[in-house]
């Protein structure tokens, strides 16, 4: 990992740490989201895993209470965005071009462009990706992380930071972990053996109380930020 | 996985520096990367050898240095984990990464940066 070299001329310091850059960011706009009085939530995980699904069910459970807005991180096209657009609700979407991660720069640029006063809840769907995610805090009240169980039982531990990191663990479409050879107790398992408080939450578009207890969390967690109590 | 748009954000930086001091070459970059960052640095010197082609770091020769993290635990422990070798994967790094003194799992504090240190210029 070392290169060693021969100083020829003379050395300048510059001490520019980039990770530090988008954590400043992050922290401004944690500052404009409070003001906003808005919690949000930034949900990532691999594609296909049900990040916009499980989104879309919040959604249409509490936009009638109320405030919901929605930040669609997608590489290219924009198919995520116009699903929560469908359902009503003010959504902003975030094409990363190259990227596989939205940063704090982006979300900064779409809150400026976009006042979200009077906003209870923003859900932040970054792009598919369990990796790179983790390096960009984007200044979000809650980290989710979702896995499912067709991205097979050993996929927590092949990604570690994202579950130490996060603030909620989901395993989704659990209706068909027989089918995949999946014993989903085995992911929460390893997600407790890294991250030992994190709550887990097993669910299935198919089995309304998992999803009514993914709503509920994101209510709690929405409720007790507004309470002041995190 | 990202270490392109890093490099072209590392380079930037490195060539400003050097405009700033008049540099008609760059002979070496100093780099630090956070053990936890996921940053690998042989693919990022990959980038940043083709980003600087063409200008004044063309020859440079890049210098990485692993910067270890630094964790906080329940129990009032804040530090360093126990040293651990060099040879260790993401992995087995992360999920050994417990209080040295109360053996449970810690908030990490550090180690994920991704810094310029400094570059050497004629």
């Amino acid at each position: 990992m070392w290169n060693t070299f021969l100083a020829t001329g003379h050395i300048i310091s510059i001490g520019h740490d980039f990770f530090k850059e988008n954590r400043k960011l992050a922290d401004k706009n944690r500052e404009t989201l409070k003001k906003s009085g808005v919690f949000s939530v930034n949900i990532m995980g691999a594609i296909g895993s049900g990040k916009t699904t499980l989104i879309e069910e919040a959604i249409k459970a509490l936009s009638g209470k109320y405030k919901v807005a929605a930040i669609a991180g997608d590489v290219i096209a924009d198919m995520d965005a116009s699903r929560f657009e469908k359902l009503g609700i003010k959504t902003i979407p975030a094409n990363t071009g190259k990227e596989c991660h939205l940063d704090a720069h982006i979300v900064n640029d779409l809150l400026k462009k976009n006042d979200l006063s009077g906003y209870d809840i923003l859900f932040i769907e970054n792009v598919g990706n369990l990796i790179c995610p983790t390096d960009f805090d984007l200044g979000e009240d809650m980290k989710i992380v979702v896995v499912s169980v067709s991205e097979g039982d050993d996929i927590v531990l092949k990604h570690p930071v994202i579950f130490k990191t996060s603030d909620l663990a989901v395993i989704n479409k659990i209706d068909i972990a027989e089918a995949v050879g999946v014993n989903p107790e085995t992911m929460v398992r390893d997600a407790k053996s890294l991250n030992e408080n994190i709550p887990i939450l097993l669910t299935s578009k198919k089995q309304p109380e998992t999803v009514a207890a993914w709503v509920q969390t994101i209510e709690n967690a929405m409720l007790e930020k507004k309470a002041g109590k995190n | 996985m990202h270490e392109y748009s890093l490099a072209v954000d590392l380079m930037e930086s490195v060539l400003t520096a050097a405009a700033e001091n008049d540099a008609v070459t760059v002979n070496s970059v100093s780099i630090k990367v956070g053990r936890i960052a996921h940053v690998n640095p042989i693919q990022l010197e990959f980038c940043l050898r083709s980003i600087g082609e063409g200008t004044v770091a063309e020859n440079a020769v890049y210098s990485f240095e692993y910067v270890e993290p630094e964790i906080k635990c329940l129990c009032g422990y804040s530090g360093k984990p126990n040293v651990l070798g060099d040879d260790l994967d993401m992995l087995e790094y992360l999920v050994s990464l417990v209080c040295p003194e109360c053996g449970k799992n810690v908030e990490v504090i550090g180690g994920t940066e991704l810094t310029v240190e400094s570059i050497d210029i004629d």
